[in-house]
């Protein structure tokens, strides 16, 4: 029993854990801090790959964190991310991308009742 | 001379006769040759449709062995319809993907975690030693590395509180370093960096 309940708590934990790398700041003070320096870290960064797999990602609320995951393989990422202009850039990126679809959604409203005063005016 | 006017005619007459039959054997010669270089070329003819044939099998059963595979792969990632739509309700709803049509700047909402998230969720309550030895040396780290105040705080719904008991992650060894030994030293740095004071972790830029 109590190793199931170790590994419940264990992948709530890393379920947590690996979606708070979707935050920039959080990378960025993760690596100020040297733990992408940490060969065991980093190991634990690609042990948790596994999160890429269906019948894990589903669970995931911000799956934006496995695309910043796949780049924290790479150790020029890694290296890069100490810089606070960097994660700064990234946020600054993510935030637009977010707001992609609200855009344009908003932008298809706008051109559906531009066409429908059209309409309107024409019908008279 | 007569005689001899005879048999230089028979002789002739031999030969004639001779150059007849070579001349009719020449001939079939020929006739045989044609039948030869026909055959030669109906064999030439085969010998290029069965190219054709092959390379027309080849590439069929090659196409046909990319379908399997793709059907395969299909197959493979088979998910209902059902459980994507409600996926794509989680993700949405909650403006993880796609942001809030009122958003605008000053909005603490962001795609990823905030700081308020991340304290509020089990990685911030694991800030007690006494839940330290649940787990071994990473997810106490990266506790570390966020520096989070011990808050009780109502669950987010990022934590998935649906989580069926089966759900294991992979690979349960706390043991990430190359070398084995040195794996209790790892503990106890780990109690040392859990006893440091809380210093502020990552600010949310505006």
């Amino acid at each position: 029993l109590d190793h199931d309940t170790g590994n419940r708590l264990r992948f709530q934990l890393e379920l947590e854990f690996v979606q708070c790398l979707a935050n920039p700041n959080y990378l960025n003070f993760l690596a100020q801090r040297g733990y992408f320096k940490d060969k065991a870290f980093v190991n634990y960064l690609k042990y948790l790959l596994y999160w890429k797999e269906p019948e894990y990602a589903k669970y995931l609320k911000y799956p934006q964190c496995l695309h910043m995951l796949e780049l924290l393989q790479y150790e020029h990422f890694r290296k890069e991310l100490v810089n606070a202009q960097c994660a700064k850039f990234i946020d600054e990126q993510q935030i637009l991308h977010w707001q992609h679809y609200s855009r344009k959604r908003m932008r298809l409203q706008q051109a559906l009742a531009e066409q429908q005063q059209q309409n309107n005016t024409s019908v008279k | 001379i007569l005689e001899l006017l005879i048999q230089r005619d028979a002789e002739f007459q031999e030969l004639m006769k001779l150059a007849v039959d070579q001349g009719k054997i020449y001939h079939e010669m020929q006739l045989l040759e044609k039948v030869v270089e026909k055959r030669d070329n109906d064999i030439q003819q085969l010998q290029k449709q069965l190219k054709e044939a092959e390379h027309i099998l080849a590439t069929a059963v090659y196409q046909a062995k990319e379908k399997l595979k793709s059907i395969e792969k299909a197959r493979k990632g088979a998910i209902s319809s059902e459980e994507i739509i409600k996926y794509a309700h989680r993700i949405s709803a909650s403006n993880a993907v796609c942001a809030p049509l009122t958003w605008v700047p000053g909005d603490p909402r962001r795609p990823y975690p905030t700081d308020l998230e991340m304290r509020s969720g089990l990685l911030g309550q694991m800030n007690n030693p006494s839940t330290n030895g649940v787990n071994g040396h990473l997810p106490g780290d990266a506790l570390a590395a966020g520096r989070l105040p011990d808050v009780l705080a109502p669950q987010y719904p990022w934590q998935s509180s649906d989580m069926s008991m089966n759900m294991l992650p992979p690979n349960h060894s706390n043991d990430f370093m190359l070398e084995p030994p040195g794996h209790n030293k790892e503990n106890e740095d780990d109690v040392e960096v859990m006893s440091t004071d809380s210093s502020s972790s990552s600010s949310d830029s505006d």
